[in-house]
């Protein structure tokens, strides 16, 4: 029999057809379900619950509380996927539309709104109210701001603050008295810290050393509680416009603008650091009071962020972030089992004594021995101090769903005056007018519950 | 059998379409589902409000209306992508016409020079961006290091409204390189004859260079044109980085815009008819560089008789 040969057409052809029905094949493979989350969760085998977050320090505390939750619940594995806070919010947007949302979601000010205003976070009170939780520890500020139209949708893991960070040395070594020591007199001001900054700004160029950090416009939680001090608003109380170019807002703008011949300028951002040494206070997280510990070559300590001189009220930015189940998670039960866990006593304190992340129920963040347990902290009693000073004295984010944009016409104003290429008065103006603008596409929660001086 | 003896009857010339469809199936198929497809959502989306989060809205042509009457920001983006345009793109043109004339040389070692010229266009990047923020540090950078020793104070490059979209058109002058090696290969495509016709008739170098090169080079200066002008309104990586569209709006360019809108500000909708408008403007820019390009480019096929 003589074997048939095929032609060098033929196997184009069978080639052709071939990967044609391989393509059409591996189409009709490919379909995946529309909705993520709308089918149930595998009984009998494991599962895992994925939390998402922006704080790479923060991972190991938590899978370390995820090994001691599987203990109780042997068929939970919880993974933490964790993200640059910069691309944080696309990605849960994206996981959003795509049907396939973690299971425990961080929330934080930035986002929360956006999420909220959407009606992508579940609401947590049917929880609460079913498992008798002892939602009393919360602080009711730090809850409002986890809260739309007064339902809570997420709670918050830690009710962190910017602190004034300073090196100890140098205040020492020059006879000043520092800030520290200002508080505990009462006159630990806007004008107090100018005059330190004037007396600690020293030498030119490469060897300028720098009395302040920037007061800096671009983050909300520096420059808002400042404005807060001052007495001031951002948004008038029916929210129908924008009043930081009007005193006492407008002061806190002064303030920052006239510290900036102390600082470090656009330039100075990657030479100028705290690190560097070259900046001798600044604003900075409360948590990285611990995390300095293996960063700075210096000894610091910390204060409040000063007061303005004509309230004398330091008022703490009052950032509460928290972990939430998004509407479209696969186990909501099991993801609100994980978070009320999370927020036990227990768990709180394992994490605050690895990270600093401060309690958010009121009951361990002010209680002293709890802080002096935390022996990563350079001094534990300063930093209970003012923890309970927080809680004293914050200011919460208005909750508007384009603060983003609204924030980014704020900046680009005021970047233009920090250049000296408008006045100060002539961009609050503007962003005023961008602002106002802004408002009437806004969804707004006006339950913006704040504490500002006791 | 009835199809076998369908495809019998079929001419050998469709018979060879068929097969050449199946085989471009696969990129149809990508091209269908990951370009047309989102094309044609992002059409339908920019007459929408979007947010990802929720259903999109449908609100007609309010996104356009919007931005051509109500949105300073699009102006001020068209403008500096715009201004960028009009330096980075002919400037960038001649040093890559003027480098690869110099390494259109029969020399040892040009092999090297011309690999040299090339290796910054295949380096790109935020690790890129990141070293040029540092060349351009207003205290210690190289580049005000160089500008003091022939004695000018050099601005402070990106944090100056007046200067930062300077030096991101200097800084495009680093990717010359890719430019240069196109126009290499167009120049030593000219034939020397013609240098050699021309020196007969008593041409110098600037005559050879005008009337001789340009001409010939003129279908590869066509192409970099249309090129760099597409690309300059996909710029975004640089600006992103160095300056996030500051100080102010002075580097905000269309595509970071866009981005903005689309990924910070949750207006996918608005982003999509930005998107849309950016298309047409690159179309109309193109159309009339092609409309142009009768009275400055030749092609040697359409040579009158």
């Amino acid at each position: 029999m003589t074997a048939r040969r095929i032609s060098r057409r033929s196997f184009l052809h069978l080639s052709a057809a071939a990967t044609a029905g391989a393509i059409l094949a591996g189409c009709a493979a490919a379909v995946a379900p529309a909705e993520g989350g709308s089918e149930a969760a595998p009984a009998a085998e494991g599962i895992t619950l994925r939390l998402w977050h922006w704080d790479n320090f923060m991972a190991d505390p938590w899978l370390n509380e995820g090994k001691i939750f599987s203990e109780t619940h042997p068929e939970i594995t919880v993974v933490a996927e964790m993200t640059p806070y910069g691309e944080y919010s696309q990605k849960i947007a994206a996981t959003i539309a795509g049907g396939t949302p973690p299971d425990v979601a961080g929330t934080i000010a930035e986002h929360f709104t956006t999420m909220a205003g959407n009606g992508q976070l579940t609401d947590i009170a049917p929880y609460i109210e079913r498992d008798n939780y002892d939602i009393e520890d919360w602080h009711p500020g730090n809850l409002s701001q986890n809260s739309w139209d007064s339902v809570l949708l997420s709670l918050p893991y830690t009710a962190d603050g910017m602190w004034w960070f300073y090196q100890i040395e140098t205040f020492q070594e020059k006879g000043l008295k520092t800030p520290y020591e200002y508080w505990k007199e009462g006159n630990w001001t806007w004008d107090t810290a100018a005059d330190l900054a004037a007396q600690l700004t020293t030498g030119e160029g490469m060897d300028k050393v720098f009395g302040s950090g920037n007061v800096s416009y671009g983050n909300y939680f520096e420059i808002l509680p400042y404005m807060a001090s001052a007495g001031g608003e951002f948004f008038d109380s029916a929210y129908t416009k924008a009043v930081i170019n009007e005193a006492p807002s407008s002061n806190a703008y002064q303030w920052a603008y006239s510290m900036r011949q102390y600082a470090p300028g656009p330039d100075d951002a990657q030479a100028g650091t705290p690190q560097s040494g070259r900046v001798m206070q600044w604003l900075d997280w409360s948590p990285y009071y611990q995390v300095y510990l293996d960063q700075m070559p210096f000894k610091y300590s910390v204060a409040p962020p000063p007061a303005s001189p004509d309230t004398n009220t330091h008022v703490f930015c009052g950032d509460a972030p928290g972990f939430g189940i998004l509407k479209g998670a696969a186990r909501p039960d099991d993801s609100w089992a994980f978070i009320a866990h999370l927020m036990s006593p227990e768990a709180l304190e394992r994490v605050f004594l690895v990270t600093n992340a401060e309690p958010p129920r009121m009951s361990m963040a002010t209680d002293v021995e709890l802080w002096r347990k935390n022996e990563k902290l350079p001094e534990p009693e300063v930093a209970y101090e003012l923890t309970a000073a927080r809680f004293q004295a914050f200011y919460n984010t208005p909750k508007v769903s384009n603060w983003l944009e609204m924030w980014q016409a704020h900046n680009e104003e005021l970047s233009l005056a920090w250049a000296e290429e408008q006045t100060l008065e002539a961009a609050l103006d503007k962003i005023v007018d961008r602002i106002n603008g802004l408002l009437g596409e806004a969804d707004i929660d006006q339950d913006q519950l704040y504490w500002t001086g006791a | 059998m009835r199809q076998l003896a369908i495809w019998n009857n079929l001419s050998l010339t469709s018979r060879e379409a068929i097969y050449g469809y199946l085989f471009i199936l696969p990129w149809l198929f990508g091209f269908l589902t990951l370009r047309f497809g989102p094309m044609l959502a992002s059409l339908f989306l920019s007459f929408t409000e979007y947010d990802i989060l929720s259903p999109p809205v449908f609100v007609g042509i309010a996104n356009y209306v919007t931005m051509f009457t109500d949105d300073p920001s699009f102006w001020d983006a068209l403008r500096v992508t715009l201004t960028y345009a009009v330096f980075a793109v002919p400037i960038g043109m001649m040093l890559s016409l003027a480098i690869a004339l110099l390494l259109n040389q029969n020399v040892p070692g040009i092999a090297l020079w011309r690999t040299i010229y090339y290796l910054p266009s295949v380096v790109s990047g935020v690790a890129v961006a990141m070293l040029w923020v540092w060349l351009f540090h207003s205290q210690f950078g190289l580049i005000n290091l160089a500008l003091s020793t022939i004695g000018i104070d050099g601005p402070a490059w990106l944090s100056d409204p007046d200067w930062a979209l300077s030096a991101l058109v200097i800084m495009s002058f680093w990717t010359i390189g890719g430019g240069m090696v196109i126009n290499l290969a167009g120049l030593q495509g000219i034939p020397t004859e013609l240098y050699e016709a021309a020196s007969l008739d008593g041409a110098n170098a600037w005559h050879r260079f005008w009337s001789v090169t340009l001409p010939m080079m003129s279908p590869v200066l066509f192409f970099n044109l249309i090129m760099g002008v597409i690309e300059t309104f996909q710029y975004f990586t640089n600006a992103f980085v160095m300056t996030n569209g500051g100080p102010g709006r002075a580097t905000l360019f269309y595509n970071l815009y866009l981005f903005q809108n689309a990924f910070r500000f949750y207006k996918m909708g608005y982003a999509s008819a930005l998107a849309w408008v950016m298309l047409l403007i690159i179309l109309a820019l193109t159309l009339v560089i092609f409309k142009s390009s009768p009275y400055w480019v030749y092609y040697e096929s359409l040579r009158k008789k």
